[in-house]
């Protein structure tokens, strides 16, 4: 199409849609948007309010955080509604709130994940949830619960999540190691376990990797986990795992096709 | 009888690849035999007939033709002319788009393979172009390792204020996309940045084999699930974290243009368009549909300092870059002096926080600065990458850079266009 029939077809279009909706200039208001945030706060914090219009306030208010400098003197309020909002009795809204106060790396939230995991306080949100959230502020702290809860639980979801966990726990390789190649653990606990692994020590993983490439009968979707991670593995690593995962890839059978990948890769040829 | 191509915007390995924006092509005969008369010939497309397509003309200008006749002279002289990607005919893979001289007879001369190379709508690639694209993001990330984690840490708390709230938040983030497709390129040449047009649905998008979705069941936590292999399956970021991502909003529709409250959220294109035809107006898409768009989620991508740890925020912010591209043509805004173009032209800085918002101003990070009000820390990225077919912006670049992507004043590309947003001259532009 000639640019300037489509620039007549934009011009129509956009004619029609201001014909039906009218203008946006009159819709923005400057001066109240400091009145709208104030308004959308309160009702975060107001625990008699409607949930889903809490929701909607929330979603407001995290957007304003966007705008930078601009909303930092109600971010203190805002705050403290989203801890109201966390110990509401909706489960959304509370996952809502707390899911916005991790990010911010919020003390309250924290200690609220780890007291309703440890059972020393009251769960605002099911196990996996909570330890997600508490994994993305905290992973030290969130390591320490994982191995508890892997210990204990039969819950494979949870046990998934708890493993994922232990990525940032120099001292679990051997348990990541042991899950990974178990045959009869449950698929996705294995497939956390790998990519927790190749997180914590990638020689490691390559070697693990390679048992699995080599054996005729692991399952296939764990093959194809593992296959995928050694040929999207990165430069950075040291040129011993480098060597190492050629090693495994020409153990596995599967040479032909990554290790001159992996050496494009290491040599940074682009377009490999 | 043979002749020499040269085609502007050819990389060093001998790959052409086009936007919209026209380039200058040479050609000449070579080898010219003793009492070689000129030669007539046809400049025409090559590539198949579903692929990227181009336009040429004489001169510089917006309206080619898909073919031009050319006289080469016998003395081998070079005689010019201009190529571009024909409108809304972008290619899918490198060598689907072709150029072609021929003879009268349709004696083919020469020859050179090329790609249209375009950003896209999401939905809309082909499953190749999605994979390939998937693929260069995932060995950038590598599993943690690998440079992405330099991106994750442009966008962090303690750069909010060059981003974020002011003038410069169109073109930081334009230099910022730019920067990651650039990288993506270096892996993969015919990869280009898609955009998510969150106000379409586009279920295609959260489909498992592309960004996925997470359980669901929410109490099982909100880390995407991803088929066994999948390219992002060992995404990283911040030493372990996965992607995780949960839409508040039904996938099969687009997300809410009003929140209960009956504010603007996530308003259409045509929206956006109407807020006005001067920048100070249009910024305010910043507060929407911008931000409504990513708290239409659970998770990273909801929040400046984390956001972008989710892939998600660089398809979503190539939208927001669209609607700006969109927005300039529309309303002609590539003159960076003007300031319905750009609304902080110079003087002096307000408030500290606006340093890296005055259209003469340096971007963080790829300024290397580290001195207050910018961030103190070690700048993650920078300077800015060369790219084999563009050189702009340069390594250090300004506001100003990222204003006139296409050259329309005549300064050269940054390189990429969108499938939607044409490359048009002001009015009794053309040059020869």
């Amino acid at each position: 199409m000639k640019v300037k029939d489509y620039r007549r077809q934009v011009e129509d279009e956009l004619a029609r849609h201001s014909a039906n909706e009218g203008s946006r200039m009159t819709t923005f208001r400057e001066t109240s948007e400091g009145d709208a945030w104030r308004k959308a706060i309160d009702l975060l914090a107001d625990s008699s309010a409607d949930a889903k219009a809490r929701q909607s306030a929330l979603q407001h208010l995290q957007a304003a955080t966007f705008l930078g400098a601009q909303f930092d003197a109600f971010r203190p309020d805002y705050i403290a509604a989203l801890r109201v909002a966390a110990i509401s009795d909706d489960a959304s809204l509370r996952k809502s709130a707390l899911d916005v106060l991790v990010n911010f790396k919020d003390d309250f939230a924290r200690q609220k994940l780890e007291e309703g995991l440890r059972g020393t306080g009251e769960p605002l949100l099911p196990p996996a949830a909570a330890l997600g959230l508490l994994a993305r502020d905290d992973h030290g702290s969130a390591s320490r619960i994982a191995r508890d809860l892997l210990g204990q639980s039969t819950d494979n979801p949870l046990r998934a999540q708890a493993v994922r966990l232990l990525a940032a726990d120099p001292t679990a390789k051997p348990l990541l190691v042991r899950i990974l190649t178990d045959k009869d653990e449950f698929r996705e606990v294995r497939r956390a376990s790998a990519v927790a692994l190749q997180s914590l020590d990638p020689a490691a993983f390559a070697q693990t990797a390679g048992d699995i490439l080599s054996d005729s009968g692991d399952f296939r979707d764990i093959k194809a986990t593992v296959e995928g991670a050694l040929s999207r593995t990165a430069p950075p690593l040291p040129n011993q795992t480098n060597l190492l995962i050629e090693q495994t890839l020409a153990r596995s059978g599967l040479a032909q096709r990554f290790v001159g990948m992996l050496l494009n890769l290491f040599s940074g040829r682009p377009g490999s | 009888m043979h002749i020499d191509i040269d085609l502007q915007s050819t990389d060093p390995a001998g790959r052409t690849f086009l936007t919209w924006a026209p380039v200058q092509g040479t050609l000449r005969l070579r080898e010219a035999g003793t009492g070689q008369s000129d030669v007539p010939v046809i400049l025409r497309n090559g590539g198949i007939s579903s692929g990227g397509r181009v336009v040429f003309d004489t001169k510089r200008s917006d309206d080619g033709a898909e073919t031009l006749n050319v006289v080469l002279p016998a003395s081998g002289a070079p005689v010019t002319f201009w190529i571009a990607g024909e409108f809304q005919k972008p290619s899918s893979v490198y060598g689907d788009a072709a150029f072609e001289a021929v003879t009268s007879d349709n004696n083919v001369l020469g020859r050179q393979d090329l790609m249209v190379r375009i950003r896209k709508n999401a939905v809309k690639l082909t499953s190749a172009e999605r994979d390939r694209f998937l693929q260069a993001l995932g060995r950038l990330n590598a599993a943690g390792l690998g440079p992405f984690q330099g991106f994750r840490d442009t966008h962090v708390q303690t750069s909010r204020s060059e981003a974020h709230g002011y003038a410069g938040f169109p073109p930081w983030h334009r230099a910022y996309l730019l920067d990651l497709e650039r990288s993506l390129q270096d892996i993969d040449p015919t990869v280009t940045l898609p955009y998510w047009r969150f106000d379409e649905p586009a279920p295609e998008l959260f489909a498992p084999e592309f960004l996925g979705m997470p359980p669901a069941d929410p109490g099982m936590g909100d880390v995407i699930d991803f088929p066994h292999g999948h390219p992002l399956e060992f995404w990283k970021t911040d030493g372990a974290d996965p992607i995780e991502r949960r839409p508040f909003y039904d996938i099969s529709a687009a997300p809410p243009q009003q929140d209960e409250d009956g504010n603007d959220a996530v308003i259409t294109q045509n929206a956006t368009m109407a807020l006005g035809d001067q920048y100070a107006a249009f910024r305010r898409m910043e507060r929407a549909p911008h931000g409504p768009a990513h708290t239409s989620f659970l998770g990273p991508i909801n929040s400046v300092p984390t956001a972008a740890k989710d892939p998600l925020f660089f398809l979503l912010h190539a939208n927001v870059d669209r609607l700006w591209a969109f927005w300039q043509w529309r309303n002609r805004r590539y003159n960076s002096s003007d300031d319905a173009t750009y609304s902080l032209l110079g003087g002096s800085h307000r408030v500290p926080d606006d340093i890296g918002h005055k259209l003469n101003d340096t971007m963080w990070p790829w300024n290397g600065s580290t001195t207050p009000p910018r961030p103190t820390t070690a700048p993650p990225r920078g300077p800015f990458p060369a790219s084999g077919i563009a050189s702009r912006p340069g390594g250090t670049p300004k506001i100003r850079d990222m204003i006139d992507y296409q050259g329309v004043n005549g300064s050269g590309s940054l390189g990429f266009d969108y499938d939607d947003v044409p490359f048009e001259l002001q009015p009794g532009d053309a040059v020869s």
